[in-house]
């Protein structure tokens, strides 16, 4: 059973970690810790109740069972638990809202809400940066 | 004396309601169409709306159930009720004190205050929401009986 859990959300922050940044994955990612920045992916993220994020989020498929301050952008769904907190601009091609979520934030939610808004693939499989708006080592040539 | 002949409805011949202006609970008869808020003195209505084809409507206020069907489009400033049930498009603001339930085919564009969401897949939204126990929602029922 774990095996499969492990597979679908091969990424996870864990209960005690803090991250700031920016991420990015390709497959899945389940955070149980503390988020602030920004997350980008193709794939699928997974906030569990414990967890407490401040982030702009760009991915597949979203499911929040914990606190949530930012932008969600789905280019699939966005699933908001029973435990879910959040607070933020939503954009998703489909919504569910579980009995007893809390939400409160502006809305689009349709196919034409997230054209053209596909998130990009990430370059690797995580890639800790700066915060937004920060300094960002030079490219190499 | 007519007063004689009176009978006092037995608790299960009551609902309760709560007026959609001063947030207070009060019991009413279960076969009632309408009320006055024995706190504020606001009409209430208490039938249950539906709506079928275009309307356009400045408020559409009831403590009953709204359904949109369909093929309706519906236009109003504000939409206040006990429930609402969307399978068609409506365009206002609305505050529900029960369930909005949205319908695989229903577009509602407006701001949406309720206390239970439930969306079909395909519905289109767009508008800024606050669902569940949220600051909006917080002001808080006031449970009084008479």
């Amino acid at each position: 059973m774990a095996e499969a859990g492990n597979q679908e959300y091969p990424t996870v922050l864990g209960p005690d970690a803090t991250f700031k940044g920016e991420l990015t994955f390709e497959k899945g990612m389940r955070v149980m810790g503390r988020f602030e920045g920004k997350v980008t992916s193709p794939g699928r993220i997974h906030i569990a109740r414990e967890a407490k994020m401040q982030a702009d989020v760009e991915a597949g498929a979203i499911i929040v069972e914990g606190d949530v301050h930012g932008n969600l952008s789905a280019s699939d769904r966005i699933e908001l638990k029973q435990s879910a907190h959040y607070e933020g601009d939503l954009r998703a091609s489909k919504l569910v809202v579980d009995e007893g979520a809390v939400f409160s934030g502006h809305v689009s939610v349709g196919p034409e809400a997230v054209k053209g808004r596909a998130p990009q693939p990430a370059a690797g499989a995580v890639r800790p940066g700066g915060l937004p708006g920060q300094p960002q080592p030079a490219k190499l040539a | 004396m007519a007063s004689d002949d009176y009978k006092v409805p037995t608790p299960e011949d009551r609902q309760t309601i709560v007026c959609l202006y001063c947030n207070k609970s009060q019991q009413i008869g279960r076969k009632a169409l309408s009320v006055t808020c024995r706190y504020c003195s606001k009409s209430l209505k208490l039938e249950d709306l539906r709506y079928k084809d275009y309307q356009a409507r400045r408020v559409i206020e009831t403590c009953g159930i709204v359904t949109i069907e369909r093929k309706a489009n519906v236009v109003a400033d504000r939409v206040n009720c006990g429930g609402l049930i969307v399978r068609g498009r409506l365009k206002g603001a609305i505050t529900s004190r029960g369930p909005v339930l949205v319908g695989p085919e229903a577009e509602i564009t407006g701001d949406v205050t309720a206390p239970v969401l439930a969306i079909g897949a395909g519905a289109i939204l767009e508008g800024r929401y606050a669902i569940g126990q949220t600051k909006e929602n917080a002001q808080g029922t006031q449970v009084e009986k008479r």
